[in-house]
């Protein structure tokens, strides 16, 4: 008898056949095998050797548990499990982890129809599908429920009401309609996220309320990529960021940078900060700004005078006396004058601003022996991340403690007391901080 | 036997583990039938013959040549198990072994249907065939209900906008099922799809005795034996040379055809099966003639470098040798004893 010779693929799945998908995602093709092969739940871990908790989302388990990322890659004959790392797909380097928190399957509904989805999608910084120009969504295209992506109760990828974001049909029976096109961007972008990532690194508020999404700005694609990725040019700077460059002739005005960096090494183990004096000027201007802006009397004389010790600038006009004993924390807002130091009291900045500068001084600090002038340059860049890290907290804690006394503060749009979250994102050198892009995110469970 | 060493780093088809199907008269009926079922309309056609004619060989060939077909034509085939239950998961269950699936616990039999229609589907993806012919061995084993998930994967393959063609291959000698185990004649839906015409595929016919040699045309044995004066070409590109040629290139260099020795052939195979008490003139079995060439030409002819043509004796061994009458006894009634 003649041997039987079907058309087998190698996984031994309808729809394993991943050769005109490019870059597919191990969750793209779990969900493609298991839709098609109409692989109910409890056959996960026979079909894959895949076991998770019901109400796991499936997306984010395949990227960041790699014992099922590897178990299903294998079962699936997926070429490698390194390429399902999401790590590859950044442009920087970073903690993975920091995607967890606020994770959605994000899906290009073009591509989705047709069984494939890569982690590009998956990428905040990406809006459009750059093959079909199409807005990439997080929710059902009909009716906006969410899409099933647990293997708990409803079948893979249907929304509540049953709508169907994949066709079985077209994926069983044609190929993916832009192979080319997805190879050819994601190679494109890999080779330019590679080149980046060798340069830039991120640091992430460490118990951090806002999400990685919050970086958007500050990822830069070239044109050619963000043209077709990008819904339109995105505004890099603005109120939340700041882009901060080495600037090379200011280095003589550098003025001793070490013993900055010794005072800023105690930020968490003490509650108060000898202030070092590249931060004095514009630590007391964010206060004696603010003291301006206040209603008249709502501070007490003592209080006023605390702000403006050892200033030349004097209160503004507006600025009279309450009739009142100076309150105890608003005493200690400024930075107080002992000796010939300015101690600042750490308490009015919020511990995350603290986690986050003490962690850019721990990872990009580098003590300069000699006088190694990119060094110093790179010092001094940092050192002015921090001043803008701490300042920008100093200015929150500063609202938020007085608001309690001037109510009109709520009035201001620019004053009205608000946390963010910052995000640093540092480029290096041979190891020596460039230059930095910072932002701060506005932390979704406060009021705006 | 002796083994012929060549040059080629591939051994001779005609001595691998699967010899080379060559195509027949038997063949091109069954082309011709499908063909006409295909263009009709029919959803199958049944196709019935006896064992070890070559029914399976056939539809192997066909599936792997386009050239018959009307229109095109994705092909899957599989062989149909005898199940306690005609069950929807074992039905598509079938179909999902056949073609390699993996097993996964926990799929009922409307997970296998859909499963096993998407891997039809998926079949004619490369070349967006139309068609997808699904050809069941052992058919002949089919209850009523195996009738009704055919209909069903008919109906399926309909919604996905794909036409089913169900070639229902039926071992004449050793039906237990198939459609005239149905209480009475098929129902419409049946007869509609799949009943619409059937094909008897024999063995290799022999011609009429008075025509002339070679009988390419009337005779389907001299049309088989030609196929190997001139076919089963080793190695492939220019150096090749057909297979008579191959086993015995000195006759054949004079001369020799295997097709100038059919009238020999004929006589010794009428009068061994005289001699076994059955009719003197019946189709060739496939399997029996395929081993009965092989017997011919690499242990006799190939062998003998100065071979040149078969004797009567040799004819008759390679009757034996090919167990030619033991396979025609089995299908003769059971008083005949068997030879001794």
């Amino acid at each position: 008898m003649l041997p039987i010779s079907n058309n087998r693929s190698a996984s031994g799945f309808v729809g394993g056949d991943f050769s005109d998908l490019p870059e597919i995602s191990a969750f793209g093709a779990f969900a493609r095998v298991v839709r098609l092969n109409h692989i109910n739940a409890r056959g996960y871990f026979s079909a894959f050797g895949l076991r998770a908790r019901h109400a796991e989302d499936l997306s984010r388990w395949l990227v960041f548990n790699k014992r099922s990322c590897e178990a299903v890659a294998d079962s699936l004959f997926l070429p490698s499990t390194s390429s399902h790392r999401l790590e590859r797909w950044l442009p920087f380097q970073c903690n993975p982890a920091i995607f967890q928190s606020g994770w959605e399957f994000r899906y290009c509904p073009a591509c989705l129809r047709q069984g494939f989805h890569t982690l590009l999608h998956q990428l905040p910084w990406i809006d459009l599908c750059p093959w079909h120009g199409v807005r990439l969504l997080t929710r059902c295209i009909r009716c906006r429920g969410a899409l099933a992506v647990s293997s708990g109760g409803q079948r893979l990828l249907y929304c509540p009401r049953n709508h169907d974001p994949l066709n079985e049909i077209e994926c069983c029976s044609t190929y993916f309609d832009k192979a080319e096109e997805a190879a050819s961007f994601q190679q494109s972008y890999l080779a330019w996220a590679q080149a980046e990532r060798s340069e830039w690194r991120l640091t992430a508020p460490e118990v951090g309320h806002t999400g990685v999404r919050e970086v958007t700005p500050l990822v830069r694609l070239p044109r050619i990529l963000s043209s077709r990725c990008q819904s339109r040019p995105k505004i890099y700077l603005s109120a939340h960021t700041r882009s901060v460059r080495a600037q090379p002739d200011s280095r003589h005005e550098l003025s001793d940078i070490p013993s900055a960096f010794a005072k800023l090494g105690a930020l968490q183990q003490s509650r108060g900060l000898d202030l070092p004096a590249q931060f004095v000027g514009s630590f007391i201007n964010i206060g004696c700004d603010l003291v301006d802006k206040l209603p008249p009397e709502t501070l007490s004389e003592t209080e006023l005078a605390l702000f403006f010790d050892g200033v030349e600038r004097q209160p503004g006009r507006a600025a009279k006396p309450a009739r009142r004993a100076a309150y105890i924390d608003i005493r200690f807002l400024p930075p107080l004058i002992v000796g010939e130091r300015r101690i600042f009291n750490l308490g009015t900045l919020s511990k995350v601003a603290i986690a986050l500068a003490e962690e850019v001084i721990g990872t990009h600090y580098r003590e300069h022996v000699g006088a190694d002038p990119q060094v110093q340059d790179g010092n001094n860049l940092l050192l002015r991340v921090v001043g803008s890290v701490l300042g920008r907290a100093y200015a929150e804690g500063l609202r938020i403690v007085l608001s309690r006394y001037a109510i009109s503060l709520f009035d201001s749009k620019r004053d009205r007391p608000h946390l963010t979250e910052p995000w640093a994102l540092i480029r290096t050198n041979n190891g020596v901080p460039v230059e930095a892009r910072l932002i701060w995110a506005k932390r979704p469970d406060l009021p705006d | 036997m002796s083994i012929v060493l060549t040059d080629s780093q591939l051994p001779h088809p005609m001595l691998l583990e699967t010899r080379p199907v060559i195509p027949t008269g038997p063949i091109n009926r069954l082309a011709t039938a499908l063909a006409n079922a295909v263009e009709r309309g029919d959803r199958g056609v049944p196709v019935t013959g006896s064992g070890r004619v070559g029914k399976t060989w056939g539809v192997g060939r066909l599936a792997t040549d386009p050239r018959w077909r009307p229109f095109p034509m994705a092909f899957f085939q599989m062989d149909f198990g005898s199940p306690e239950k005609s069950t929807e998961s074992y039905f598509f269950g079938s179909v999902l072994m056949a073609a390699g699936q993996k097993h996964v616990r926990h799929a009922d039999g409307i997970d296998n249907t859909s499963r096993a229609c998407n891997y039809l589907v998926e079949l004619s993806k490369p070349l967006k065939e139309k068609i997808i012919a699904v050809a069941f061995n052992e058919a002949n084993r089919f209850t009523q209900r195996d009738y009704d998930h055919l209909v069903t994967l008919d109906n399926v393959l309909e919604r996905c906008r794909k036409r089913l063609f169900a070639i229902l291959i039926y071992q004449s000698d050793a039906e237990n099922g198939g459609a005239q185990l149905m209480d009475s004649r098929p129902p419409s839906q049946l007869t509609g799809r799949f009943f619409s015409a059937a094909h008897e595929f024999t063995g290799l016919e022999w011609g009429k005795p008075d025509t002339p040699p070679p009988d390419l045309d009337g005779c389907d044995v001299t049309m088989a034996f030609h196929e190997f004066d001139v076919g089963v070409i080793h190695p492939d590109g220019p150096d090749g040379v057909p297979c008579t040629q191959w086993f015995a290139p000195n006759a054949y260099a004079k001369g020799y055809r295997l097709t100038k020795q059919v009238g020999l052939f004929r006589n010794e195979v009428e009068d061994f099966r005289v001699q076994h008490g059955l009719q003197a003139v019946a189709p060739w079995p496939m399997q029996t003639f395929d081993r009965f060439v092989y017997f011919l030409l690499v242990r006799i002819a190939g062998d003998d470098p100065n071979f040149r043509e078969f004797s009567c004796d040799q004819v008759r061994a390679a009757l034996r040798w090919s167990a030619y009458i033991e396979l025609e006894l089995s299908k003769a009634p059971v008083q005949n004893a068997p030879h001794k």
